[in-house]
């Protein structure tokens, strides 16, 4: 029966690139981690003069900060991992 | 930490969860929306290539996977939405296990700040079938306390943003068909999980007594605290479809949304039986759950088996690949309504006979 918890399989011709490609996501989402952190920190800065870490955990992004943020992620995603569906 | 709600949605422990999800939903959305049409042409291609009797609509399962597979960029597809999955659940879960006690106490609060809404017995067998990592959900949904909310973060993901307010449980429940008498004074959402339909269906009909039912007591419990939280008046169960704990001809209207496909098929016939018992005579069943009985393009073919062999989902192709309308008139049920929905799942109504 599968589970979360069998041995990962392997999809591409060899088990390092299954690997690669996950270290390659790992990078990307860290790299928007940062990204995403100093974007709030800027706002947080620009509409408060002051910044504090709680300050940036309990922002709220408008409605349309959300979209475009969500558009900005997926600008990336898509710089970054198009070229993986041209095979 | 407690960062509140984003409307109906719980906001994550952290910005970066909440970035790191968000990213990991963008990598979703570029596989499903942009690779998914290549990966489909590709998959039809290469079974005309390979000569497969059939072709990609009806060569035998195994032969389509195994040319599909040898393809590039079906194998990245294929990596990529599993590593996906992984990614987010594993942030997920450890995100709430660094403040385990603080979900575990609020579970027990709900429970305290409004009694007599959740309803569960300590023996309760819960059988083996349900035991599965659904979608890869570590630990399922019965063996780990915090399922509820692990899955309400996951599958805000699964959803890709487009059910971030429950708008794809309020748009199951439009579908909701009520008796031709329009009498509704009691309501039951079948297979409930956290209790997304079950508040929609409230909403839908304020004057009913509206009831969730689950096998699984981790996501009825965080169904409970949510519907208090949103100062819902719902009841919720853990039980079992096929042996539902209320009595014959007790509810006006029952709801089934994407159960069936998760569980066996040895189970669809004593399902439509036991909800049929609980219906009263006029009452209305409506399902909406994947489609089945039809024949499907390669691409799909090679989705779905991906999500029954590596996304956990093994229940699903017998679901598929049944005679579902004819299951439910076999149990007495008048057929109504079938069609698809905005979303490739489909509706169907059915009616108990006078
Ligand atoms: C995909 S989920 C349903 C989603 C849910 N209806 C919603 O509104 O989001 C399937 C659910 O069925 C439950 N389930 C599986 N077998 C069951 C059974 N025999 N009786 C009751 N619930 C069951 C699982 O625990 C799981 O929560």
């Amino acid at each position: 029966m599968p589970s979360a918890s069998e041995p990962e399989p392997s999809f591409l011709p060899n088990p390092i690139l299954d690997r690669l490609v996950d270290v390659v996501l790992e990078l990307g989402a860290e790299l928007w981690i940062e990204r995403d952190r100093r974007r709030v920190l800027e706002t947080v800065l620009e509409e408060r003069g002051i910044v504090t870490a709680e300050m940036i955990e309990h922002h709220r992004d408008t409605p349309e900060q959300r979209a475009a943020r969500l558009a900005e992620r997926d600008r990336l995603v898509k710089r970054l991992y198009d070229a993986l569906g041209k095979l | 930490m407690d960062r509140g709600m984003d409307g109906v949605l719980p906001r994550t422990p952290t910005l970066a969860d909440e970035s790191y999800l968000d990213f990991y939903e963008g990598v979703r959305n570029l596989a499903i929306r942009e690779f998914f049409p290549h990966v489909a042409a590709r998959a039809e291609q290469v079974a005309d290539d390979a000569g497969l009797e059939g072709r990609g609509s009806r060569a035998p399962i195994e032969q389509l996977v195994r040319v599909a597979d040898a393809d590039p960029l079906v194998a990245m597809w294929k990596r990529i939405m599993r590593s996906q999955q992984h990614a987010s659940w594993r942030r997920v879960r450890e995100s709430l296990y660094a403040e385990a006690a603080r979900h575990e106490s609020e579970l027990n609060a709900a429970e305290r700040r409004r009694p007599g809404r959740l309803h569960y017995d300590p023996t309760f067998q819960v059988p083996d079938y349900a035991a599965l990592d659904i979608h890869l959900q570590p630990g399922g949904y019965l063996r780990e306390p915090l399922a509820g909310r692990l899955f309400h973060h996951g599958t805000k993901v699964f959803y890709q943003g487009e059910n971030d307010q429950d708008e794809l449980h309020q748009q199951v429940v439009s579908f909701v068909r009520p008796p031709a008498d329009g009498r509704v004074a009691r309501v039951l959402d079948v297979g409930c999980s956290i209790g997304q339909c079950t508040t929609a269906l409230k909403q839908r009909f304020p004057q009913a007594e509206v009831h969730g039912l689950d096998v699984a007591l981790p996501l009825v419990r965080y169904a409970h605290k949510r519907a208090t939280d949103l100062d819902i008046d719902v009841h919720f169960h853990q039980g079992l479809a096929e042996s539902l704990p209320f009595p014959s001809g007790h509810f006006d209207v029952v709801l089934a949304y994407i159960l069936f496909h998760e569980v066996p098929e040895h189970l669809f016939a004593p399902i439509v039986a036991e909800i049929t018992r609980v219906l009263r005579p006029g009452g209305t069943f409506s399902i909406v759950d994947a489609p089945n009985g039809t024949e499907f393009p390669a691409g799909n073919r090679i989705w779905m088996q991906f999500d029954a062999r590596w996304n956990c989902e093994p229940y699903a192709p017998a679901f598929v690949a049944s005679d579902f309308p004819r299951l439910l008139e076999s149990q007495g049920l008048t057929l109504l309504a079938r069609e698809q929905t905005p979303t490739f799942l489909w509706f169907t109504a059915c009616e108990k006979p006078l």
